[in-house]
C-alpha cells in the first residue's frame, strides 16, 4: 500500500510539475517522506549500472545508454544529472508500476563521487564503474584521497566493480575484491617514461605511501605502476586498448575491435573503453558495440565546433579546478600541430559556489603551449591577470599573450584575425560567456570529423 | 641565498611551488643571487644550509609520512630556527611543528614539538575563502582555507581572520608566528596572491 502511494504520488507530482515546466527532485523527496524505505523495496531491473569518477562520467554514461538502446534494451538514466537521493528516487519511481517493479532492462546512473554513499545505502548497483580520481574541485571535494574514502563508503560487497587499472588510486578498490573487472590501456607510441605533469600524484603508493615505480605513463599519473613495498600494481586487464592511434583517430580493443574516434583525445579513449567494458559485460556483442561507438559524436556539448570571424574553432569544455582536465585539452591542441590561437577563459571559477581560489592554475601545465605554431594565446575573464602571472613562469613569450579581463573585448579582438584555427578552453561556469558570441557549426558540417 | 622547498613532491596539493617561483623572482629583482633546492623523502636534509625553508600542504596521510620523516630532524630544526633561519609552512604543514596531531580515528601522532600547540583532525572539513589581517605586514591577506583540523594552544597567531576560519571554530586567530617561524592554514600560492606578504619575506631575507 505504501509502495502504491509513493509511486502514485511521485508520478502525479512529476506530471503536474511537468505541466508548469518545472523539473525537480521534489516528487522524490515527498515519496521518500511517505515511504523512507521505498528504494529498498522497489524491484530494480536486472542491470543497475552506476558510473562515478572525477572525469568522464557524463560522456561514458551517454555512450553506454546509446549502445544499450541501439541493442534494443530499455534504459532509464539520470540524463539531467540528478545525482542525489531524491532525484534518483524520482527517476526510479517514475518508471515503476504500482507494485514497485521497474519496467526497464537497465537502470543507468551517473553518480557524484560525494553522494554515492548515500544512494547506495538504499540499493546496490549490480555493476559499479569507477573511471578515475584526480585533484578536482578542491574547494568542494577537499582532495582525491578524501573523495576516495567517500566513494569507498558507497561500494557494496555485492556490486561488481569495473575499474580503471591505470589509475593507482582507483585500483585500490579492487585490491582483494573478487568481483572486480579491470580495464586499461597497453603502452602506446605516445606513452612516456616520465610523468610530464606539473605534479606527480603517482610518486608515492596510494596504499603504503612508499615510492612507486612506473613502466610508462599515458598522462599525468595514469599508466603502469608498481610498488615494490606492498605489491600494489597495475592489474591485468580484461578490457584493454591494445592500440591507440590518436593521430589517425582509431583505437583497437582486445586486439580485435576497431573503433574510430569522433574526437581524438585520450580522454575519449578511456571513456569509450569504460563504455565498451560494461556493454560487453551486459552481453552485447563486441562488433555491435564497436559499430555503435565508432565516430559517435557526444551530444553533451563537451566539444563544440564554431566559427569566429574567418576562423573555425573547437571549443573544449574543461573543468576549472581540475588540472588533469585542462592538461588533456591543452595536449589535444598541441597534438594537432596546426597554426592556431588559443582562448582561455577563467571568469567564474565554479557555477555552484563563489570562490576566488586560483591555486589550481599552478597545477596546469600551460608551458606545453610553448610551440611556434601556437601564435597567440588569449587570457580572458576576471582572472586574466592571475593567468598572466602564471604564464610568466612558463617560458612562453609575453608578446604572444593577449590579456583582457573583458571576455567580450577579447573575443572581438580575436575575431579580427584569421588564426588558421582557434581553440577555446573553459569550464561549464564560463561556457555561456563564449558560445553565444560565436557561430556554432553542426558537427556533421565539419569536414574534419573531430 | 639558499632556499629549500621541502617535500616538494609530497606536500604539494595546492600549487605551492608558485610561492617559490615568485620568491625567487622577487629576490632576483632586488639583485640577490638565489638558489632553490628541492628535497623530499629519502634525501638527507641539512637545515642549517638554508636561509629560508618552505613546506606546503598535503593530504592528511601525506602529512603523516612527512612528519615521520622529519622526526629525526627535530633538533636540527630547532637549531636552524635558533640560528635565525626562516621557516614558512602553509596548510597542514605547520601542524607538524606542534606537540601532536590526533587523526579522525583518535590516533595520536607525536609531532616535532618545536611549539606547544596541538592539532585535532576530524571528518568535518572546513573549506572557505579567507580574508585576514596579517600581524606583521600591513595588508589584508586573501586566500583559501581547506582543512579538516582544529589547532589549539597557539599564543601568537599569523593573522586575524576577517572572513574565513581561524585555528578553531570559535577562534578568529589563525596560524602561528613565533620568531622566524611562520605557519598558516591559508593554502596554496599565498605569496602569489598576496604581494605584500611576498614583499615582507623578500625584504626580511635581504636584510
Amino acid at each position: 500500500m505504501r509502495m502504491f502511494l509513493a509511486v502514485t504520488v511521485c508520478k502525479i507530482l512529476k506530471f503536474l510539475l511537468g505541466i508548469i515546466g518545472r523539473g525537480s527532485s521534489l516528487p522524490g523527496e515527498i515519496a521518500l517522506k511517505l515511504y523512507p524505505d521505498v528504494l529498498k523495496k522497489v524491484q530494480l531491473p536486472p542491470l543497475v549500472i552506476a558510473v562515478t569518477g572525477s572525469n568522464g562520467k557524463t560522456s561514458t554514461v551517454e555512450m553506454i545508454a546509446h549502445t544499450m538502446r541501439s541493442a534494443g534494451k530499455t534504459v532509464v538514466w539520470n540524463e539531467k544529472g540528478s545525482n542525489q537521493i531524491a532525484g534518483i528516487t524520482c527517476i526510479i519511481l517514475s518508471e515503476c508500476n504500482i507494485k514497485g517493479k521497474m519496467k526497464a532492462d537497465a537502470l543507468l546512473l551517473e553518480t557524484d563521487e560525494r553522494y554515492a554513499k548515500h544512494s547506495f545505502r538504499h540499493f546496490a548497483p549490480t555493476h559499479y564503474v569507477i573511471t578515475n580520481l584526480y585533484r578536482d574541485q578542491l574547494t568542494r571535494n577537499a582532495h582525491h584521497e578524501w573523495v576516495f574514502e567517500d566513494v569507498k563508503k558507497g561500494i557494496r560487497e555485492e556490486s561488481t566493480l569495473i575499474i580503471n587499472a591505470d589509475d593507482p588510486l582507483v585500483s585500490l578498490y579492487g585490491f582483494g575484491k573478487d568481483n572486480t573487472i579491470w580495464f586499461g590501456m597497453d603502452k602506446q607510441d605516445f606513452s612516456t617514461d616520465r610523468n610530464t605533469g606539473i605534479y606527480d600524484d603517482g610518486k608515492y603508493c596510494p596504499n603504503c605511501k612508499k615510492p612507486m615505480k612506473y613502466d610508462y605513463y599515458h598522462y599525468n599519473h595514469i599508466g603502469s605502476y608498481s610498488c615494490e613495498n606492498c605489491g600494489h600494481k597495475k592489474n591485468d586487464t580484461a578490457y584493454t586498448v591494445t592500440r591507440a592511434d590518436l593521430d589517425n583517430g582509431v583505437i583497437t580493443i582486445n586486439d580485435k575491435y576497431d573503433i574510430k574516434l569522433a574526437f581524438k583525445s585520450i580522454y575519449n579513449v578511456y571513456n569509450i573503453l569504460a563504455a565498451f567494458s560494461i556493454c560487453s559485460i551486459a552481453g552485447i556483442d563486441g562488433d555491435f558495440i564497436s559499430k555503435c561507438i565508432s565516430n559517435y559524436i557526444l551530444k553533451n556539448g563537451r566539444v563544440v565546433q564554431y566559427r569566429l570571424g574567418e576562423t573555425k574553432g573547437t571549443f573544449l569544455l574543461s573543468k576549472h579546478e581540475n588540472s588533469v582536465s585542462y592538461d588533456r585539452s591543452l595536449e589535444y591542441i598541441v597534438r594537432q600541430k596546426q597554426e592556431c590561437a588559443v582562448i582561455i577563459i577563467v571568469d567564474s571559477i565554479s557555477r555552484r559556489y563563489s570562490t576566488g581560489e586560483t591555486s589550481w592554475l599552478w597545477d596546469i601545465d600551460f608551458g606545453m603551449l610553448d610551440k611556434d605554431y601556437i601564435k597567440r594565446i588569449y587570457l580572458l575573464g576576471k582572472h586574466a591577470r592571475d593567468l598572466e602571472l602564471r604564464f610568466s613562469f612558463t617560458g612562453i613569450d609575453s608578446s604572444r599573450l593577449i590579456v583582457n579581463e573583458s571576455i567580450d573585448e577579447g573575443i572581438d579582438a580575436a575575431a579580427k584575425i584569421n588564426h588558421g584555427k582557434l581553440y577555446t578552453v573553459t569550464c561549464f561556469s564560463d561556457k555561456h560567456k563564449f558560445l553565444p558570441k560565436v557561430e556554432i557549426i553542426k558537427p556533421e558540417d565539419t569536414k574534419e570529423a573531430e | 641565498m639558499k632556499i629549500l622547498h621541502l617535500f616538494y613532491d609530497l606536500l604539494n596539493l595546492y600549487g605551492e611551488y608558485g610561492n617559490l617561483c615568485v620568491l625567487e623572482r622577487g629576490l632576483k629583482e632586488k639583485g640577490t643571487e638565489v638558489t632553490v633546492d628541492k628535497l623530499s623523502i629519502g634525501d638527507e636534509i641539512d637545515f642549517l644550509q638554508y636561509d629560508f625553508i618552505y613546506i606546503g600542504s598535503g593530504t592528511e596521510r601525506n602529512q603523516k609520512v612527512a612528519l615521520e620523516y622529519l622526526m629525526p630532524y627535530k633538533e636540527a630544526i630547532s637549531e636552524a630556527l635558533n640560528s635565525g633561519k626562516t621557516i614558512l609552512a602553509t596548510g597542514n604543514a605547520f601542524e607538524m611543528f606542534g606537540k601532536s596531531i590526533t587523526d579522525c580515528n583518535k590516533k595520536e601522532y607525536q609531532a616535532l614539538h618545536i611549539f606547544d600547540f596541538y592539532t585535532e583532525e576530524s571528518d568535518k572539513r572546513t573549506v572557505t575563502d579567507a580574508k585576514s589581517k596579517c600581524r606583521f605586514c600591513e595588508d589584508t591577506l586573501i586566500g583559501f582555507i581547506n582543512k579538516a583540523s582544529e589547532i589549539k594552544g597557539i599564543k601568537n597567531p599569523f593573522c586575524e581572520m576577517l572572513e574565513g576560519a581561524g585555528n578553531t571554530a570559535d577562534d578568529k586567530n589563525e596560524g602561528i608566528q613565533e620568531g622566524n617561524f611562520y605557519g598558516t592554514h591559508l593554502i596554496g600560492p599565498v605569496l602569489v596572491r598576496n604581494p605584500a606578504l611576498l614583499e615582507y619575506f623578500v625584504e626580511m631575507l635581504n636584510k
